[in-house]
């Protein structure tokens, strides 16, 4: 019995000591202040950068206050200069009462004047520390990264989840627009791509502010060297493949057509042909009509047939537009290299290092066939005629 | 002379060499480093050769079914020899058990408790391994089945919610890298997770299956617990891309990134919740091996003494074993392999060589 | 292994005492004298000069010349039967006993109108223990030995439905503190010539009777052999209640999780004797011993067997992870909120940050305030008489749980947590100790360690419950592949169990023959139907 004891003693003893030494972890919640939001600026000095980082702010709330909730601004702003984004990071960590905790970071701001300098080098701590999670928006501000992040939003309390809510929504139209760290850490990986970031404005209106995305930025290595705007987008996010159901309203003389794409399937091949690589891309999809003006006096199977094909022709030019844009700029925004050094990587190693003469002078064959399958509950518009004998 | 008289039945066998090699999905990214995205290709192969292994083990074991390790080196090659076979399998054992140890240690230290510090993880570890191995080795195996599903639903569930963010186009381009990669990669992938299975013929007295059967229960838990690791190869590369070289652990980076809808994100509480107790299985296994193997060779009546020295043993070691995890990645992928392919190759398949030349096997008595 | 370490402690409980119980200890060897009077004299002086000690002295033969002496003590006895069955039959024909004749204690005993037993005896002892357990003591002057007529008769609560466990479908019969009336129940159920009684006293003061009952041929020899050493050797004072018996035959006494089972209702005793186990039948208690009990136990309830199966598996998952919950819940959510907040989802992050903001104590605190709290409630909702006690629980909780939150000591979400815990735990009544204990300790090691020291309280509640046994047998009989799994995380329909839990049986395995599912659907019923309605047409 004594020895027993003196076991269980010992072993008491033993687990006591680790267990009450303390604990090293331990967090109170009201200890952390919880980073929403983090910017990227250029500063006056070219080596240093400007962080901001929008904290939530906690109210205090037993539930039982019954005030008014109006709309506050639940988050506050913390900005420092300094070399690194760590060092920042500390140097702002001795200004507050609480401990700066990054996991529930929801976006990433750059500047447009810091990414004009080049982001590669701030890009290694996003990757290296474990509190930056690699499923984070990444975002480039059309001004400074401080305006975006100070702009609260009306439906959201706090502005940088609606911001991640509002990537979020965008990128079911385009996902073009959702880039997270993974993604550009990816494309800064592969040698010959030009990454995109969608591009945030922020306007200030009459009183009220918002913040919108009003394009994509093309990065050339990491430095900026253009942007996108919408139309332009869209073309890009037709061959990317990254569109489900998007909208396209042309123009015609005859009237105005508002119509959807969807059910794409793309085929989007890198070859090589007689006269070098060129890309062939298949492009079929079904049209779903939204909204016909004009075409007054016309039945449906005119109106349907001049429809597809300015769809088709629509669809070609924007496509073509976005290329011809990026040639000119030199930015291989699709990843065409990519594409050629995966399928055709002994012929790549070749065409790498020429890559920057190569690409403008890619050549794109595009072959798009669309059809009309649906046109909402009725077939014709409050103009057009119905199918009769006469017409025929 | 058997120390331990636990039972082990034979599905039990087949789950708990299924739960050990699961448990290697930390380790992955010895080899994903060297091979990239053609790691997948490599664990097949790899897989395979693990086979040709397990038929050199199988053949001991036929041959020997009521003996150990330690006694079939004793039997076999003499008591010098025998013995000095058996010292070295000791020091494979401990070092087996610290490297997983520390790996499990520098896990929880670097991604969820990072200012603890590690000896307070390790030593709470260890108390309940040596708990658990100081009740015998049915205790240490009780749970195979249960783990093992567990681990198997979860990596299947997770597959499931990837699927969103899976590319094939990962995968691509194939077989670009030199062959010499291949062949490193073939060698770490065999030896780590595959070729530990030589500690099973530790414990080989105390499964209870007609001898013709070992062959088939092995296999199929080598089995399980291969196609498991396969498939969290596969679904790291599709999810990752070319960004895994990165990450010292890719599987936890995969979990991270998936969310099942809107805000119901951040998986990576399962992996770690596998984890600790996929590697409190083969830990104490591995421990409870090395604890057999010491009491066999001064040949004690009872191991249950020594449980507490060697795994204060076992924890001082995983502090010396290497200084930083740069020299762990190094070492893992370039020296290591060579290092186990000793134990698990040669040095089994001398003993073997030798049995089948001497005529050798435990149904008769003496030689 | 623990067999050894059993018979090693029965050896020396057997050099301690022989005996049984105080009376035997006493008064061994001491035998009835031929004089009434002395004797009398002895037995008031043994049980004492007590109010209910009645004894009765009276006279019969021809001539009044037999002296005799009832002795009984008054509530234990059937006075009427003493009066018709003794009595009378004795005193009333004057002429039945002549003086002349020579009269032999067992002419008197056949004249005895009494379907108990009657016993001639001369040693104190074994009268003195008849007079207590409610027989009447018939000495008669000048006669060597005595009498022990089986009178008993005393009051005892009717079957009524057992409080502890309620079934919506089933039968609520439950045992009542008489051991005849809880034998009876059991031998309603199984009407097998196969099961066994077998009884035993036991404790010096009280000798409680105390009965095993087996099936013969289903239940292993070498566990009942290991119980009867175990109640061979309690060598105690008292045993007021089957959870004595409980604490003394247990095979771990420092577990948490117990080893013994125990139930109110016969029928769940039946199914589990059926199934190889043994009962405890203890006079004096309601509530039923059985051993061996696995851990899976704990989670099935007799209504598990009347419902149906799929609506059965469903049930027993709910309370195996409700298990989880109750103990594991209040643990994760203080890791989560204070060692990984980044496992919680943004929106609920700031909910209960703005919940924490103001409260002073750390989390642990607050989780400790309420669970302790929460036990108080329960155990004065227990304490305090019925129609008190409802209104106080639940005006207490709510009024508490309200208070404290608008007071800003704790925050809602704790208090939300800790009572999807505790109503969880409920779900469990067996293990309710248990739950308590290890939802504490994981509590203090979920603050000291966050997920990390939950994992390894995890892990050490498994290998704790892989080290026991329970009788021999592995406590976690359902985790393991085996036979088992049928009964254990879901019920498989009754016509699919073949076998009986492995580990328990010793030989007869198989519960029926043949498996036969039922019958799917009454076609041929249907086709001679139609036959003889064509031939009407």
């Amino acid at each position: 019995m004594k020895k027993h004891n003196r076991r269980i003693y010992l072993i008491i003893i033993l687990m006591i000591n680790f267990i009450l030494t303390g604990c090293w972890d331990n967090y109170e919640l009201d200890t952390i202040s919880i980073v929403t939001g983090l910017g990227i600026d250029a500063a006056e000095n070219d080596d240093e950068i400007n962080l901001t980082l929008q904290v939530d702010k906690i109210k205090g709330d037993t539930g039982y206050e019954k005030g008014d909730i109006g709309p506050s601004s639940s988050f506050l702003i913390m900005n420092t200069t300094d070399k690194g984004i760590l060092s920042a990071i500390d140097k702002l960590e001795r200004q507050t009462p609480r401990s700066i905790f990054l996991h529930h970071n929801q976006v990433i701001v750059f500047g447009k004047e810091q990414v004009k300098k080049g982001i590669k080098k701030h890009m290694d701590v996003f990757i290296r520390e474990h509190q930056m999670r690699m499923e984070t928006w990444v975002l480039v501000s059309d001004g400074t990264a401080k305006e975006i992040l100070s702009t609260p939003m009306e439906q959201e309390e706090n502005s940088s989840i609606g911001l991640s809510k509002m990537i979020f929504s965008g990128s079911r139209d385009y996902e073009s627009f959702s880039v997270k760290l993974i993604d550009l850490t990816s494309r800064l990986m592969e040698e010959t791509t030009s990454p995109v970031i969608p591009i945030i404005t922020a306007k200030n209106e009459g009183g009220s502010s918002e913040v919108e995305i009003s394009g994509l930025a093309i990065l050339k290595g990491d430095k900026y060297i253009g942007e996108l705007d919408l139309e332009k987008v869209r073309g890009y996010s037709w061959i990317m493949g990254n569109c489900r159901e998007t909208p396209l309203d042309i123009n015609t003389e005859y009237g105005y057509i508002d119509a959807s794409i969807s059910n794409i399937k793309l085929k989007n091949k890198p070859k090589f042909g007689a006269d070098g690589p060129f890309i062939s891309i298949d492009f079929k999809g079904d049209v779903t009509i939204r909204e016909i003006q004009g075409f007054e006096g016309m039945n449906t199977e005119k109106t349907f047939a001049i429809l597809q094909k300015a769809c088709v022709e629509q669809l070609k030019k924007e496509i073509l537009d976005c290329f011809n844009y990026s040639q000119d700029l030199n930015a291989d925004i699709y990843g065409f290299g990519e594409e050629f050094y995966r399928r055709y990587p002994k012929d790549f190693e070749r065409m790498k290092e020429y890559w920057d003469e190569i690409y403008p002078e890619l050549d794109m064959k595009i072959e798009v066939a669309l059809e009309v399958t649906d046109t909402g509950k009725v077939l014709n518009s409050l103009y057009m005629e119905e199918q009769s004998d006469e017409n025929r | 002379m058997k120390i331990d008289n636990g039972k082990i039945s034979a599905s039990q066998f087949m789950f708990t060499v299924a739960c050990f090699i699961q448990a290697s999905s930390l380790l992955t990214a010895f080899f994903m480093s060297v091979t990239k995205q053609d790691s997948w290709i490599v664990s097949i192969i790899g897989f395979f050769i693990g086979m040709i292994f397990l038929w050199i083990y199988t053949a001991l074991m036929k041959r020997f079914p009521n003996k150990n390790l330690v006694e079939i080196n004793d039997l076999v090659l003499g008591p010098v020899i025998g013995k000095i076979f058996s010292c070295m399998y000791i020091y494979f054992f401990l070092t087996l058990s610290a490297l997983n140890l520390k790996d499990m240690g520098d896990f929880v230290g670097m991604a969820i408790m990072p200012n603890t510090p590690t000896i307070v993880i390790l030593a709470l570890f260890m108390y309940i391994c040596a708990w658990a191995v100081r009740s015998g080795i049915e205790i240490v195996t009780r749970y195979s089945l249960l783990f093992t599903l567990t681990a198997s639903l979860i990596i299947i569930a997770t597959f499931f919610i990837a699927y969103n963010q899976i590319d094939l186009n990962n995968f691509l381009p194939i077989f670009n890298q030199p062959f010499i990669k291949y062949v490193q990669g073939t060698h770490i992938i065999s030896t780590i997770p595959f070729g530990e299975v030589v500690v099973f013929l530790m414990i080989t007295p105390n499964i209870e299956i007609p001898i013709n059967k070992i062959r088939k229960y092995f296999i199929l838990g080598f089995a399980i617990g291969g196609i498991s690791l396969i498939l969290i190869v596969l679904r790291d590369i599709a999810v990752l891309g070319n960004v895994i070289t990165l990450f010292t652990f890719p599987s936890f980076e995969t979990l991270r990134m998936m969310r099942l809808s809107g805000t119901l994100g951040r998986m990576e509480v399962l992996f770690a919740v596998i984890l600790i107790t996929l590697m409190f299985f083969k830990i104490s296994f591995l421990y409870y091996v090395s604890v057999l193997a010491i009491s066999q060779i001064f040949e004690l009546n009872s191991y249950k003494n020594l449980v507490v020295g060697v795994g204060t043993i076992i924890v001082i070691y995983s502090f010396n074993l290497y200084y930083s995890m740069i020299q762990h990645m190094e070492y893992g992928s370039n020296i290591t392999p060579f290092q186990w392919l000793i134990y698990e190759f040669l040095l089994p398949l001398i003993t073997l060589i030798v049995a089948k030349a001497r005529k050798l096997s435990s149904s008769e008595e003496g030689n | 292994m623990i067999l050894k370490y059993f018979a090693r402690k029965i050896v020396s409980a057997q050099k301690r005492n022989k005996a049984n119980h105080d009376s035997m200890l006493e008064h061994e060897e001491i035998v009835i004298s031929k004089n009434l009077e002395q004797n009398l004299n002895f037995i008031r002086l043994s049980l004492g000069e007590s109010l209910d000690l009645k004894i009765h002295e009276f006279a019969f033969g021809e001539h009044d010349q037999f002296l005799g002496a009832l002795i009984y003590i008054d509530g234990l006895v059937n006075t009427i039967q003493i009066t018709e069955g003794i009595l009378k039959p004795i005193t009333s024909n004057r002429n039945k006993y002549k003086s002349s004749e020579e009269l032999t204690i067992s002419e008197i005993r056949r004249s005895i109108l009494c379907s108990g037993s009657v016993v001639e005896s001369d040693v104190f002892s074994q009268i003195l223990d008849g007079c207590l357990s409610g027989s009447t003591i018939m000495i008669l002057d000048s006669f060597s030995k005595a009498l022990i007529i089986n009178t008993e008769l005393w009051e005892k609560r009717n079957v009524t439905e057992p409080q502890t466990e309620s079934v919506v479908r089933g039968p609520r019969e439950g045992f009542t503190e008489n051991l005849q009336t809880n034998t009876t129940l059991l031998r309603r159920r199984i009407k097998s010539p196969k099961l066994k009684m077998e009884n035993m006293i036991i404790g010096h003061k009280t000798s409680t009777n105390i009965c095993i009952a087996y099936i013969e041929g289903v239940a292993r020899p070498e566990i009942i052999e290991l119980l009867r050493t175990r109640l061979n050797s309690i060598n105690v004072d008292a045993i007021l209640d089957s959870g004595y018996i409980e604490e003394y035959i247990e095979e771990s006494p420092f577990s948490i999780f117990s080893t013994v089972g125990y139930s109110e209702k016969p029928d769940v005793i039946a199914s589990k004797i059926l199934e190889g186990r043994i009962a405890i039948i203890s006079d004096g208690s309601p509530f039923v011993l059985t051993v061996p009990m696995l851990f899976i136990e704990s989670f099935q309830t007799a209504e598990d067997y009347y419902v149906r199966a799929f609506y059965a598996s469903i049930t027993r998952l709910m309370r195996i992870f409700c298990f989880f919950i109750a103990v594991f819940a209040v643990p994760i959510f203080i890791a989560l909120s204070t060692f990984h907040q980044e496992l919680i989802p943004t929106t609920l992050l700031f909910t209960i940050a703005t919940a924490r903001e103001g409260t002073p104590f750390p989390v642990l605190f607050e989780a400790l305030i309420l669970v302790i709290s929460f036990e108080i409630l329960r155990e004065a909702g227990l304490r305090l008489p019925r129609p008190i006690g409802q209104a106080i629980s639940i005006v207490g909780a709510l009024v508490m749980g309200d208070a404290a939150v608008s007071a800003g000591i704790v925050g809602a979400p704790m208090v939300i947590t800790v009572a999807i815990t505790a109503v969880a735990g409920f779900i469990i009544p067996s293990q309710a100790d248990s739950i308590s204990i290890l939802r504490i300790i994981m509590m203090i090691l979920a603050s000291v360690l966050g997920g990390f020291g939950i994992a390894i309280g995890f892990l050490g509640m498994l290998v704790q419950l892989a080290n026991m046994t329970s009788f021999g047998v592995p406590y976690l009989g359902a985790v393991t592949l085996s036979r088992n799994q049928q009964d254990s995380f879901i019920r498989a329909p009754l016509w699919m169990m073949q076998e009986r839990p492995e580990g328990i049986v010793y030989e007869d395995k198989q519960r029926k023959e043949v498996f036969i599912p039922p019958v799917k659907s009454d076609e041929n019923i249907k086709q001679e139907g139609k036959d003889n309605f064509d031939e009407e047409t």
